[in-house]
């Protein structure tokens, strides 16, 4: 082979960025990251979306005359211990957040693994109690309480089933080292979204279980 | 975040309120049916403190700047207009509806099946 065909060798200076003026050297993103700008964003709809779930519920429950006692018509004690499932789950979930800071890349996939277990559970859970509801025929054209609840729960069933799918995906591109300590920030984003259906599951748990 | 490569606060402690106050609010619930008013105030109040923890520690609110809190500070606003926008429809109006949930009515109103085990008609 003749030297005339070589390969010249690579010249960074070639990509580097090219010099301009001081006035356009600023960054005209919001003064935080814009994933995390985005995702509160979208998290502020999803308060809207569900005040107007829980809001609905609240308006008519206090128009009516009489509402049925929640602890006759729900499984209280394995719904309490799904709260505290989904409680564990964010805290395994911040476990992971760190892992991911500290570039402890078997930390997180330990971590966020056992946050997919437990939201996994979570659904499951909430699954087979759907399924005593309606072997009871305790459908959601029975009454309004039921109505109510089938909607408020399966929305967020919904929501966890997302986040479930959210984690699972973070964890499998972190099992194949695409999560690196700089990308920390992929891991947040889907925790805060996280936390996020842990925070409306204690409301919901309270206003629609407890009271 | 305002802080460097730890979470800032001790997930232990917040993970064990966040137990200990579940576990009360559902004895509370489970245990203290009457009188409502003291059942209701005892559920919201843990409701309310584990959802600020929640908020604050886990969604790291408290180390936020001022930009994720513009984002999130007018919903509590807008949640304000929709219950209060609401409301009148059925609390203020003087038409509540005046049969037990669980009660099939037909379209002049009356009552015709109980479909509530709890309530039949």
């Amino acid at each position: 082979m003749s030297s005339a065909t070589a390969i010249p060798s690579y010249d960074p200076a070639l990509d580097a960025p090219k010099p301009h003026h001081a006035i356009y050297d600023y960054d005209s993103g919001p003064p935080v990251h814009r994933g995390k700008f985005a995702i509160w964003l979208f998290l502020a709809t999803e308060i809207m979306f569900f005040t107007g779930l829980i809001g609905t519920y609240i308006v008519l429950r206090m128009g009516s005359t009489t509402w049925p006692d929640p602890a006759d018509r729900l499984a209280v004690n394995i719904t309490a211990f799904n709260t505290f499932l989904l409680i564990v789950s964010s805290a395994t979930m911040v476990k992971g957040v760190e892992a991911a800071l500290q570039g402890n890349r078997q930390g997180l996939i330990r971590w966020l693994g056992l946050t997919v277990l437990i939201g996994a559970s979570f659904v499951s859970i909430q699954v087979y109690e759907y399924f005593e509801l309606i072997a009871h025929h305790n459908l959601p054209n029975v009454d309004i309480f039921w109505s109510t609840f089938y909607a408020m729960t399966g929305f967020h069933g919904i929501h966890v089933t997302a986040g479930v799918i959210w984690n699972l995906v973070i964890l499998i591109a972190a099992m194949r080292g695409k999560i690196p300590q700089q990308k920390y920030m992929l891991v947040e984003l889907a925790g805060l979204y996280w936390h996020f259906v842990d925070l409306v599951w204690v409301l919901l748990f309270t206003v629609v279980y407890l009271m | 975040m305002g802080h460097g490569k730890d979470i800032g606060y001790s997930i232990q402690r917040i993970f064990y309120a966040l137990f200990a106050l579940t576990a009360l609010e559902v004895a509370w619930g489970m245990w203290l049916r009457e009188p409502r008013w003291l059942l209701w105030s005892g559920l919201i109040l843990c409701m309310l403190i584990k959802g600020i923890l929640i908020f604050m520690y886990f969604m790291h609110m408290r180390f936020e700047r001022w930009i994720v809190w513009s984002l999130i500070l007018p919903t509590p606003v807008l949640v304000a207009i929709v219950l209060f926008a609401n409301m009148p429809d059925t609390v203020f109006n003087g038409h509540r509806r005046d049969h037990p949930v669980g009660y099939l009515i037909d379209k002049t109103g009356e009552v015709v099946n109980g479909l509530d085990p709890h309530h039949p008609a």
